[in-house]
């Protein structure tokens, strides 16, 4: 939950993005896409409990129940 | 995490430099949607850094008013409608830096009518309230 | 007499000095935006109040302010629940009248044509309670003879002897045609739609016939 996060973020979408040239001089460009949507599911999933941690703690400060 | 300040502010500034530069190399690479996660991230954990200093400085503003015997409804009623216009912003803010203005404004638009909501009963009073005044 | 009104000045004025020290504080700490201008106007109107309040407290000592905005939010949320109920209620009514109405249509399908007589109206009752939701409770069919099997008044009038006879042969012949229609009726409801029975009813429209219920025929 600090900034390891933004680390492991970023570097899945580097990772992503030499997999896409590299898949692209392969000539398979449609599975780089899918694969750069799995990613981002993949990103979702890390990132959901803490988006959710923060609106809670949103709610309760600011009484919005 | 201390629990000093100065600390905290240079942590934040940190973290900033570093996930504006990360971005930049997110976008070079065409990878604009992570980009944008990493940016939408990058707020959210310097946000809940700094909320627990909001969480102390809020509730002695409450406590403040209490003592001082201002009426508890204007109180919360102010304390949403700031939380509010908080989530509102963030949401709207990250659309638009994907060059989503519309949705921005989408987004904007339901936070000034649940706030216009929110507001509804306060209103009212007050012209009941003026109604009273005058004879 | 004058401490009263002093003490009056004091509170006036001490409510207004946090109002406005609070405002200073919120107006820095509200995010820029589309947004801010709302929320000054309704700072505004707070600041209103709450200078006005002490002179209607003057006016009328039983003002509580609390009550009032308490009264208005309580108006609120019934009016939104009315609407709520009023959207719902339709959209239910709605649901269930075209669900019967595709059940009429099919069930007239699967009958399809009868041998001897057309189906001249026909109503679908459903179960409305939570066990068995949307499953047929009553069935009711309204027969009409086909008009080249009734008795045809022009062959009537020939002779009289072989009109007495014709009258009982297609008395008897139409009561065989609406038991045969009504096998078949009963058949098809109970196969396709799980309706037993005595939950069928058929009438005739004839002239001078009774009713036939699908109960007498088992």
């Amino acid at each position: 939950m600090d900034i390891s996060l933004i680390f492991k973020i970023a570097s899945i979408g580097i990772l992503l993005g030499i997999l896409n040239i590299i898949l692209d001089k392969a000539d398979k460009k449609e599975f780089s896409y899918i694969i750069t949507l799995v990613g981002v599911v993949i990103v979702f999933g890390m990132v959901i409990s803490l988006i959710s941690r923060l609106f809670d703690s949103i709610r309760s400060i600011f009484q919005l129940y | 995490m201390t629990g000093w300040d100065v600390m905290d502010i240079v942590q934040i500034v940190g973290i900033g430099i570093i996930s504006t530069i990360l971005i930049i190399l997110l976008r070079q690479s065409n990878k604009a949607e992570f980009a944008l996660l990493v940016s939408a991230i990058t707020g959210m954990i310097i946000f809940s850094m700094v909320i627990d200093k909001m969480r102390y400085v809020i509730e002695t503003l409450s406590s403040l008013a209490r003592n001082v015997n201002m009426e508890f409804t204007y109180f919360s009623t102010i304390l949403k409608i700031i939380g509010i216009a908080y989530i509102v912003e963030f949401g709207a803010q990250i659309s638009r830096d994907a060059g989503e203005n519309a949705i921005a404004s989408k987004i904007e638009l339901g936070g000034k009518v649940i706030m216009m909501v929110l507001a509804m009963p306060i209103i009212l009073a007050l012209l009941d309230l003026i109604m009273k005044v005058l004879p | 007499m004058v401490m009263d009104i002093i003490v009056f000045l004091k509170d006036w004025v001490k409510s207004i000095a946090i109002i406005f020290v609070l405002i200073s504080i919120i107006e820095i700490a509200i995010p820029n935006g589309n947004l801010k201008k709302y929320i000054n106007m309704f700072m505004g109107f707070l600041i209103i109040i709450v200078i006005i309040t002490p002179f209607v407290n003057i006016i009328d000592s039983n003002y509580n302010i609390e009550k009032d905005i308490f009264k208005n939010i309580v108006k609120g949320i019934e009016t939104r629940e009315v609407y709520n109920n009023e959207i719902l209620q339709t959209q239910e009514k709605q649901i269930k009248n075209l669900y019967v109405s595709k059940i009429k249509k099919d069930i007239l399908e699967a009958i399809g044509e009868l041998m001897h007589h057309d189906v001249s109206r026909l109503d679908v009752s459903i179960y409305e309670d939570e066990a068995n939701f949307g499953s047929i409770q009553h069935v009711e069919i309204v027969l009409k003879e086909k008009k080249n099997e009734s008795i045809n008044e022009d062959k009537s009038i020939n002779v009289v002897n072989i009109e007495e006879i014709t009258i009982e042969k297609s008395a008897e012949k139409a009561k065989d045609n609406l038991l045969q229609d009504i096998e078949q009726i009963m058949g098809i409801l109970n196969d396709k739609y799980n309706v037993s029975k005595d939950k069928i009813t058929v009438y005739l429209n004839t002239m001078g016939e009774g009713e036939h219920s699908g109960k007498n025929n088992k």
